[in-house]
């Protein structure tokens, strides 16, 4: 019975979660819409099936109220709005239907109340259990063993993990400070929590039955820490903040703690009235480790360990920046101390815990002081050591993350960038921001132009940029009749923002959806206005940029955007092209998804195929991608259009592939996630009065000034927010490029970054994580990026950068934030 | 009334140790480090005279865009062999600085030297195709005069 309630209990939090997930813009825009995960997909399908199980499994467990026991009529109840919400499930299929709008947050809240309705049937059902208040030497030994032991858990892993992971150099002396650091921050938190339960046995012990009390302030405090815990780390990272947020989070919260509550009250039935009765702890811990049940707790023991690092492996390479992760820390953590609980049955008196608390203050403290007085080392500052070590030891990195501090000052300059940050398109006012006042008459010979923005490319899995990679001779080859870009970077961290401001040629609001887009859609206008043909993949980002047009030819119709692949697309561009021979110049965009994280780890690496030292899956599917790419330039060789073509092969971002833990692109900004290849073929008659910086730090928004310009309209300087030609007249300025500083930002949070010093330096700020970061980039190719300490000048001129960035942002678009500002100063 | 009074010692202790526990959980600084304030060097406009680009290069010794600066001072100053060495200096840490090749060629052909001269430019034209400066450069150390 009570496994049937949990896994009822666990569907409704799943469509919860999903609802969530649709309410919020970005989440919706970017996972859902495009299906990038298709695993929602298949759940939204089965969802009315899996919610049709469980209520006849409910029901079955029901029968002994159905059949006219205590709570016989909250079960009817119970079973008759089941049975009619199974059939409006499977008549309107509200998750297929639901996109992103208010409703989905209302679904949310509903789908919780059949856990918090079933836990009511069963108080009332079944007899109350008598629960003693627990002695508090066992409390404070419980917490401080599940110290130890969630500790162990983690460190055990941390060597394994060592040797996984990418990029993080870690001698054994700094190790041994990460694993000590770790048990020090541990022990401080579940001190911590020994005494948040002894307050709370103190305040029970207050009223008459004190056990009772004890219990339900305990599962109170379960439920408060998992309201609190979705909130600061969800529902900020996926960007519902605000009063939405604080609901979604309070009725999760608040489920959870009542389905635990049940959970408990089912499982201690079999406490028989003749036997002793049970303590509030005990009682707590019942639903991993039962009550009284010596296999219930060894079980969950065994499974404790192993089921930690299943977990973390499972979820890491499509995490959100570590959020799945962390969440299941907490689970697992919630088990070591259920485990604890069976474990500790009595305890003697003494002050040997209070001593044991006080120690671990006293040792948290010295750490912080040790870290401190390590800032300004040549090499491996405390602080450094102690964030590599964190990307081995998520329960760590949890605890590490949760310290970052906030002065008053910079709470301020949070909320401000959050007020910036995933703004409602109707607050907007889209300007008009053409690249040139007029349009000179096109050019009697224009190119062809092609544009391959290949999803999530990073550079060093390049040759012309890594000479360790041999898997890319065609765009080596390409690459030696082109211009090749050393310092290229995206503005946006994610495709969302990256795509429309390669458009637009310049940087964007920082909204999912562009509102008016077409006033600032600068390439288009270029097409427009020198007549070219667009051959398109119209993926879910660019068709909300440009508007229908039948006289576009859309390639790959029939297909979801996580489906177009390079290869496919080339054999039909080739066909287009020849179709479209002596007619009017083309152009062709592409954002071919093969090297997508979520497209490259499905597809097998071939066998006898090898990538020692890059990530195997992206590495074989940038293997595949050069091949076709090679055939298709092969093509225009073969018909005479090579040397009429622009070809560009860039990327919307970069990726993290297990850099000091990372995986993916989530709204953090790292210099291999922000760093992109960028390569580009002229035709040899464009070459001749062109000159370009290949080594100054250049963009993907100069691509669009850039084709302005080889088109014969010289585009305006619209300031650093904008791009600019990188190919410009031989007596042109080409080193200012070296001397300016430019605002980038993430595409999905709260997340900006100022880099300067020609892309060498990059200070981050990090309003959803609490961070600054500071990254020195060379050129060279083998390392993205490394870490430095952040000095208060550079915190204060890097974040008066970005303030100064976003406001000109805000101002281009007349945004006012002040409204939103409050609310988020107000979290 | 005593076992009230241990009723609020019990609760209350725990309490107060738990509020200190949270109150210094997080450091009370934001997550920028203390640090010595250096002159102004990160100013959108940075400084222009030698003495201030010097300091500036103390706090930064790797921004070459200061170096550039300070190397443009010094040969303004006429301390052309002050300027050679910190283009030379420049180049060890982004020898793909097309600008700072060709300053430091300029200063190799003003002194006579040819063949360095028409390295540097082919070096910055490697980097800067097409770059008028460079070919300039190039152009002038084969013709041998000075630019």
């Amino acid at each position: 019975m009570a496994l049937c309630r949990i896994v009822n209990a666990l569907l409704c939090l799943a469509v919860a979660a999903f609802s969530v997930l649709s309410y919020s813009p970005f989440a919706y825009g970017m996972f859902i819409k495009p299906d990038v995960v298709p695993a929602l997909s298949d759940f939204v399908a089965l969802s009315p099936w899996l919610f049709l199980v469980a209520l006849l499994l409910t029901t079955l467990t029901l029968m002994p109220q159905l059949r006219g026991g205590a709570g016989r009529w909250p079960a009817a109840a119970y079973v008759a709005a089941g049975s009619a919400a199974a059939a409006w499930l499977f008549v309107t299929r509200p998750l297929t239907t639901l996109g992103n709008s208010p409703r989905a947050l209302a679904l949310a809240v509903a789908a919780l109340v059949p856990p918090v309705w079933l836990a009511i049937i069963d108080h009332r059902a079944w007899e109350p259990i008598d629960v003693v208040a627990t002695h508090r030497p066992r409390l404070a030994a419980v917490a401080l063993t599940t110290a130890g032991a969630g500790w162990l858990v983690y460190a055990v892993q941390a060597p394994l993990r060592l040797q996984q992971a990418v990029g993080i150099d870690l001698p054994p002396r700094a190790f041994g400070i990460g694993i000590g650091s770790a048990a020090i921050l541990d022990l401080f938190v579940f001190s911590a929590l020994a005494l948040a339960l002894l307050t709370l046995a103190g305040l029970a012990s207050a009223g008459r039955r004190s056990g009772i009390a004890e219990y339900w302030l305990f599962v109170g405090l379960l439920g408060a820490c998992a309201s609190l815990t979705l909130m600061l780390l969800v529902c900020q990272a996926i960007g519902v903040p605000g009063r939405a947020g604080w609901l979604a989070s309070a009725a999760m919260g608040t489920a959870i703690g009542v389905v635990w509550a049940d959970v408990a009250r089912l499982r201690g039935r079999t406490v028989g009235a003749a036997q002793p009765p049970v303590d509030a702890l005990e009682m707590f811990a019942a639903p991993v480790a039962g009550v009284r049940s010596r296999a219930g707790a060894l079980t969950a023991a065994v499974v404790v360990a192993p089921l930690s690092y299943v977990l973390v492996s499972a979820t890491s390479r499509f995490d959100w920046n570590f959020l799945l992760q962390k969440l299941s820390v907490l689970v697992v953590w919630l088990m070591v101390f259920a485990v604890s609980s069976a474990a500790i049955r009595r305890v003697r008196g003494g002050s040997g815990w209070i001593a044991a608390i006080v120690a671990a203050f006293v040792a948290f403290h010295g750490l912080r002081w040790s870290e401190r007085q390590t800032l300004h080392a040549a090499d491996l500052g405390t602080r450094v050591v102690l964030d590599r070590y964190a990307a081995l030891d998520p329960s760590f990195h949890l605890i590490r993350d949760a310290q970052a501090a906030r002065s008053a000052e910079t709470a301020e300059y949070y909320a401000f960038l959050q007020a910036n940050t995933l703004v409602a398109p109707r607050d907007v006012q889209t300007p008009s921001t053409p690249l040139v006042d007029g349009f000179a008459p096109p050019l009697p010979r224009r190119p062809d132009i092609y544009l391959f923005v290949v999803d999530s490319l990073r550079r060093d899995y390049l040759s012309p940029y890594n000479p360790a990679v041999t898997f890319t001779p065609e765009v080596a080859r390409l690459a030696a009749d082109s211009y090749v870009f050393d310092r290229a970077f995206t503005r946006y961290s994610g495709t969302a923002l990256a795509v429309p401001s390669i458009w637009a040629g310049g940087m964007v609001v920082h909204a999912i959806e562009q509102p008016d887009f077409a006033r600032r859609n600068a390439l288009l206008d270029l097409l427009a206005a020198d007549g070219y043909q667009q051959m398109l993949d119209v993926d879910n980002v660019v068709e909300e940029l440009i508007p229908r047009d039948p006289g576009r030819i859309q390639l790959d119709r029939g297909r979801t955007t996580m489906q177009f692949d390079l290869c496919t697309t080339v054999t039909e561009l080739e066909q287009r092209v020849t179709e479209n021979a002596g007619r009017r110049p083309l152009f062709f965009y592409q954002l071919p998804q093969n090297v997508h994280i979520a497209i490259a780890s499905r597809r097998k690496v071939p066998e006898g195929e090898t990538y020692p030292g890059f990530f195997a899956p992206v590495a074989s599917a940038i293997r595949r991608v050069d091949g076709c790419l090679g055939g298709f330039v092969e093509f225009l060789k073969r018909t005479n259009r090579y040397d009429d073509s622009i070809i560009i092969l860039t990327s919307d971002h970069g990726d993290s592939l297990g850099e000091e833990g990372r995986w993916g692109h989530a709204y953090f900004i790292f210099p291999e996630v922000m760093r992109i290849p960028l390569i580009v073929h002229l035709p040899s008659w464009m070459k001749a009065s062109t000159a370009a910086d290949t080594a100054a730090v250049a963009f993907s928004t100069d691509l669009t000034p850039s084709l302005y310009a080889l088109l014969g309209h010289e585009p305006r300087d619209r300031g650093t927010l904008f791009g600019r030609p990188l190919f410009v007249p031989p007596a042109a300025d080409l080193s200012w490029r070296r001397r300016e500083q430019f605002l980038l930002a993430s595409s999905y949070g709260a997340v900006y970054a100022r880099l300067r010093q020609n892309g060498r330096r990059m200070y981050v700020v990090d309003a959803v994580d609490g961070r600054d970061y500071l990254f020195e980039m060379e050129g060279a190719a083998a390392s993205p990026g490394r870490q430095l300490e952040v000095t208060r000048e550079t915190a204060t001129e890097g974040r008066a950068f970005i303030r100064d960035g976003v406001d000109a942002i805000a101002a281009l678009y007349r945004y006012r934030p002040s409204r939103r500002a409050d609310a988020a100063g107000q979290q | 009334m005593a076992v009230t009074a241990r009723r609020a010692v019990a609760f209350a202790w725990p309490a107060v140790l738990l509020a200190f526990f949270v109150a210094t959980f997080r450091p009370s600084v934001g997550g920028a480090t203390d640090d010595a304030v250096s002159p102004g060097c990160e100013d959108h406009a940075p400084p222009r005279a030698a003495a201030a680009l010097e300091r500036c290069l103390a706090v930064d010794p790797g921004d070459v865009g200061l170096m550039t600066d300070l190397g443009a001072a010094y040969e303004s100053a006429g301390r052309v062999d002050l300027a050679e060495r910190t283009y030379r200096h420049a180049l060890t840490i982004d020898p793909r600085d097309g600008q700072v090749h060709v300053r430091l060629g300029r200063i190799l052909l003003a002194r006579g030297d040819r063949a360095g001269a028409r390295t540097e430019g082919e070096a910055a034209l490697r980097w800067q195709p097409g770059g008028a400066d460079a070919r300039a450069l190039v152009a002038a150390a084969a013709a041998g005069t000075p630019q």
